[in-house]
């Protein structure tokens, strides 16, 4: 080993002789002087932020009524002092209440102008506020400051209009330098500082060591492996005993020896001026060292590689910067095409009907299969059209994400139910659900067939027709004809839907029994044949059964092990109760008892997205978040996943009433599998156009093989944004987000690995072999 | 070939293969056979573009054999076990510049695999003997071109190697440095280590080398001692006084027309002739004394190293 370490110390020798080393350690310590005066000190919040302006109009609406009105009230008294300017917009916005639904942040700039007013509080017109005893006690003084005034006044402001300011905070820190405070706070809470600096700490890293960093030691160590392989240098090394990978190898990590320096300086200098002045010491932040050296140590392998083989410095470091910016564009396209293309054009979800199929992709909308397409040859053709407008196409998954929409297929009536979710908006009006149908006869053309009076998660048919919906709080029947709307009242609730109830209550019945709400997480399932319901409910497992009048009594329940307590997907077949956990393993209850009887495990480290069970109960699938099947068959016990097409590459499982299995995969194509026979019985293949073909068979398989050094920065923020493990309140969606996270950046970790494995090894050998 | 050889060389060859659309192969050397015995100095002549420079990467195992043999030590030519043995100084080597002279004997040292302990106990002595003594802790930046020969052949010679191969030693170093380099060599073959030498100085290598291999287009021409090169030859140099005709119509009557004179000031006449055998210069002499030609001095004449060089490669180019 010493050759080796005489090498490494060399390359120590010369990075410390070098004079820019000396130049970058002296910037990196004139900017830690720099930020070593900030601080971060909490203070009083005396400004109302956008977000805490629930609805300004509103407000504006209430003081202007308020104005023509003879009674105390604190609309009447802030109207009264408000200056003739400031009545003006506030009149504008009264005005524009009426017609316009409220947004966050309205007339903010007016509400605090108001704030520093000293005759805010008039005890009289306040006598009707619940005030508690400190802003009381505040409220009668006289003798405060500026900010503690006007902070007294934001806090009786939302005391008073509860439903329009809605306070985040009562205090916000404030950014010092050298003592002296800047003037606009910083809109987080002292228990947020800790967030804030860390999230500014990974911007600076990612600029200065992620960007600027790695950009200068390039150019600074390009030279090295060159010049270590020139004539004069290279012959006087290999008539050593030494051997030549290693030579290159140890030349290689001397070079990194200039980033370390100063990723190790700039990180513990950063460490300790966040540590000794904002009092966050956050030891993950020396972590980063080895993180970013490692984000070096790509580059630098292209470059150093580069300088064995031509040994000319120049033409390292343009290679190295074309290797860059190819990776940028790669991931930009690739990014790009998959967001506006690929994703929304992906199916999601597979309703089989009698005679055929329909599919729900994810920008929501849902299409028949058809032998002639507009574009000439047979593909998917959408139906059930959603002539509302809205967002942009690839924009509706976002905007939808939420929605809940998964339509379902009422044999009965040969049509199709879906429920649309809609939000609460205005003068505190709560969030609804609106049931959308779609008859086959009429093109299966859109329209809307009611507003449940609640919100409702899931919309489900049984064989006998009977169309349920299941809230957290509610089971209907939806019936569909009670009270025929006039076209005045179905205009009127397509418009205001969401912002003022039109419901049309006869059309729901309750069915659901006398029991308590449920909780978040929840799922829900139906078995169509009995008409059963499977409910998950914070880790309470219930099971539902109709009982006389068709209403739903709980026939089950049980409380899961705390342990245990982990939910996600529930299916219900006979006297089958599937549950999904987080660890990716499906228990399989008995219905009846709900007592565990079988515990699966489908996949090793993956989640499962989606799961159902075939009519009859004999086969169930699962889809992991990995895209993997997994098929088994409960009556003989046999897993039948190898024989599940496009393995990897699913995006959607149903059964059709055959109990044929059906699988979507390559974006839009769906083939029809038979469990028993394990051979493809039908197949719609929509084919890939021109940007799909580029997209799966040139730019994503660049992708999975290049090296994605960028997502190096993206493991910092998680290392220094994200907690160690989620809280014990932290919800399902968060915990797998976070599982998501992690496996996407070890992915990037491991791929990054394998591009600086690959490529020092063919250094190594092109260096072995080649004649000097 | 000797047991006592420490490089072995036998049907040596080598192919570079030039250009990236049009390959063409070079042929630079071209069945190369020799031997250098353990404790000689052993040169290496040749034009430029013999080969010469390739057979040393060679046997350091820089550059690979085509074909052929090349043992070092008796190890295949760049063996590790070799090269531990050996020390190398080459052709316009460069010295990392941010070293100085201690740090490059101690980069180097630890190549070779010695222990920083070691070294620092040497050096001092090591750079005395090559005359670097005071420089020592300055930058090899600041060194000349001698300087940075004579701290190369230092670290050739750290780690007391039992071959060491020196291409172009004394390259930009003054005569009397030579002189000093020389009596170093001289001094390290006394202790028993063989050196290759590969120098374009003839007259160095003629006061250097016991023995010497002489290249040309990739092949060696001879390989002979260098007393063996620069043994007497046939021809005679006179010292002659008296008349130049007497002198031409006396040579002309052993054989010897048009020979070489030239006058001096001091009057007499130095001629040079090509003889034959022992009768022959006898009859000479005869000649001169019958007429009265007075034979001041009378030597055979020696062949140089360069003649014979360029003889071997004239004769190699036709």
């Amino acid at each position: 080993m010493r050759p080796y370490l005489a090498v490494i110390k060399d390359s120590f020798r010369e990075a410390f002789a070098a004079r820019v080393l000396w130049l970058t350690l002296g910037l990196i310590g004139l900017f830690l002087f720099a930020i070593a005066p900030l601080s971060l000190d909490p203070g009083l919040a005396t400004e109302l932020e956008s977000e805490e302006v629930i609805d300004g109009y509103g407000l504006a609406a209430e003081l202007v009524a308020a104005s023509r009105s003879d009674e105390p009230s604190p609309s009447r008294h802030l109207w009264s002092i408000l200056s003739s300017s400031i009545r003006e917009k506030v009149q504008e916005g009264a005005k524009a209440a009426e017609s316009s639904s409220g947004r966050r942040g309205r007339l903010r700039r007016e509400w605090n102008a108001l704030l520093e007013k000293p005759e805010f509080y008039d005890a009289e017109s306040w006598q009707d506020v619940e005030l508690d005893d400190e802003l009381h006690s505040l409220a009668v003084r006289d003798d405060l400051s500026e900010a503690e005034l006007r902070a007294r006044n934001r806090r009786l402001l939302a005391a008073a209009f509860p439903d329009h300011i809605r306070l985040d905070r009562t205090e916000v820190m404030y950014l010092s330098y050298f003592g002296w405070r800047l003037d606009a706070p910083i809109p987080i809470s002292p228990e947020g500082k800790t967030k804030l600096v860390n999230e500014v700490v990974v911007a600076t890293c990612a600029i200065l060591l992620g960007f600027f960093g790695v950009f200068i030691s390039i150019l600074v160590t390009a030279s090295l492996v060159p010049r270590t392989f020139e004539a004069g240098e290279i012959s006087l090394l290999l008539s050593k005993p030494v051997s030549r990978p290693l030579l290159f190898l140890t030349r290689f990590l001397g070079g990194c020896a200039f980033t370390l320096v100063n990723a190790a300086f700039l990180m513990a200098g950063l460490w300790l001026v966040v540590g000794l002045r904002f009092d966050v010491w956050n030891p993950r932040l020396l972590l980063c060292i080895p993180i970013y050296l490692f984000l070096f140590m790509i580059y630098y392998a292209v470059s150093a590689t580069t300088g064995a083989i031509w040994r000319n410095a120049i033409l390292s470091i343009c290679l190295t910067l074309v290797f860059w910016f190819t990776l940028f564009l790669l991931a930009t396209a690739r990014d790009t095409v998959e967001e506006l293309v690929i994703a929304p054009n992906r199916l999601s979800q597979l309703i089989p009907i009698d005679d055929g199929l329909l599919v729900v992709n994810e920008s929501l909308e849902v299409m028949q299969w058809s032998e002639v397409t507009p574009m000439g040859g047979p593909g998917w053709s959408e139906v059930f059209r959603d002539s509302g407008g809205g967002p942009p196409r690839f924009a509706r998954r976002f905007a939808f994400a939420d929605s809940g929409f998964r339509p379902v297929y009422d044999a009965e009536q040969d049509r199709m139910l879906a429920l649309e979710a809609l939000p609460g908006r205005g003068f505190g009006a709560r969030s609804s659900s609106r049931v959308l149908v779609g008859h086959r006869e009429q093109d299966w053309e859109r329209e809307s067939a009611g507003q449940a009076p609640t919100p409702m998660s899931s919309i489900f048919v049984d064989e006998s027709g009977r169309v349920i919906l299941v809230g957290l709080d509610h089971i209907y029947e939806f019936t569909g004809n009670a009270v025929e709307q006039s076209e005045t009242q179905k205009w009127l609730a397509e418009k205001l839907s969401g912002f003022m109830k039109f419901g049309n209550d006869d059309a729901f019945r309750e069915l659901r029994p006398d029991l308590d709400e449920w909780k978040p997480p929840f799922a829900v399932d139906m078995d169509t044949s009995t008409g059963a319901l499977a409910v998950y409910s914070d880790g309470e497992l219930s099971v539902l059964s109709i009982g006389e009048e068709g209403r739903y009594d709980l026939s089950a329940t049980t409380d899961l092990e705390p342990e245990d307590k982990t939910g996600g997907i529930v299916v219900i077949r006979g006297d089958h109760f599937f549950l999904t956990r987080e660890s990716g393993e499906v228990s399989l209850f008995d219905a009846a008892t709900l007592k565990e009887i079988q515990r699966y495990t489908p996949f090793e480290e993956s989640e499962v997205e989606q799961m159902t069970v075939s009519s009859d109960g004999r086969y169930v699938v699962a889809l992991s978040d990995e895209k993997q099947a997994w098929l088994y068959d409960l009556q003989n016990s046999n897993d039948l996943s190898e024989a599940v097409p496009g393995q990897g590459d699913i995006e959607a499982i149903a059964f059709n009433s055959q109990k044929e299995l059906i699988t979507a995969d390559r974006t839009s194509r769906v083939r029809v599998v038979n469990p028993a026979k394990m051979n493809i019985v039908a197949e719609y293949d929509p084919g890939l156009d021109i940007t799909e073909l580029a997209y799966r068979y040139c730019l994503n398989p660049m992708y999975i093989v290049l090296p994605k050094p960028g997502e190096l920065n993206a493991i910092v923020n998680e290392l220094l944004t994200q907690p160690d493990e989620a809280s014990d309140d932290s919800s399902e969606d968060e915990f797998a987000d976070q599982r998501r996270t992690h496996s996407e950046l070890w992915s990037a970790f491991w791929s990054n690995l394998a591009f600086l494995v690959v490529i020092l090894g063919y250094a190594c050998w092109h260096v072995s072999r080649r004649d000097f | 070939m000797s047991s006592t050889s420490v490089i072995q060389v036998d049907n040596l060859r080598k192919t570079f293969r030039e250009g990236f659309f049009r390959r063409r192969d070079i042929q630079a050397l071209k069945g190369v056979s020799f031997d250098v015995p353990r404790g000689s100095i052993f040169g290496l002549l040749g034009p430029n573009g013999a080969g010469k420079t390739t057979l040393i990467k060679v046997l350091l195992g820089i550059v690979r054999r085509s074909s052929g043999n090349a043992t070092v030590f008796g190890f295949t030519a760049g063996h590790r076990k070799a090269r531990q043995q050996i020390g190398y100084l080459p052709e316009n080597h460069r010295i990392p510049r941010h070293l100085t002279g201690h740090s490059a004997l101690e980069y180097y040292g630890c190549l070779s695999g010695m222990s920083v302990r070691v070294i620092k106990q040497k050096r001092e002595e090591l750079l005395d003997t090559v005359g670097l003594a005071e420089w020592g802790t300055t930058s090899v930046s600041k060194y000349s071109k001698g300087m940075l020969q004579r701290l190369g052949l230092a670290q050739a010679m750290l780690h007391e190697p039992e071959l060491i191969v020196l291409d172009e030693p004394t390259d930009g170093v003054d005569p009397v440095g030579r002189t000093e380099i020389r009596a170093v060599l001289k001094g390290l073959q006394q202790q028993g280590t063989t050196i290759f030498l590969n120098s374009h100085l003839l007259q160095e290598v003629e006061l250097t080398c016991d023995r010497v291999a002489i290249m040309a287009k990739g092949q060696v021409k001879t390989v002979a001692d260098v007393t063996e090169l620069t043994k007497p030859g046939a021809d005679l140099r006179l010292r002659l006084i008296g008349a130049r005709e007497e002198v031409t119509q006396a040579l002309t009557s052993v054989g010897i027309n048009y020979p070489q004179m030239i006058s001096d000031p001091d009057g007499s006449i130095n001629v040079r002739v090509t003889t034959g055998d022992q009768g022959h210069v006898d009859r000479i002499v005869d000649a001169l004394r019958a007429r009265s030609i007075t034979i001041r001095s009378l030597e055979p004449t020696r062949n140089s190293l360069e003649e014979a060089f360029l003889g071997l490669v004239r004769e190699s180019t036709g």
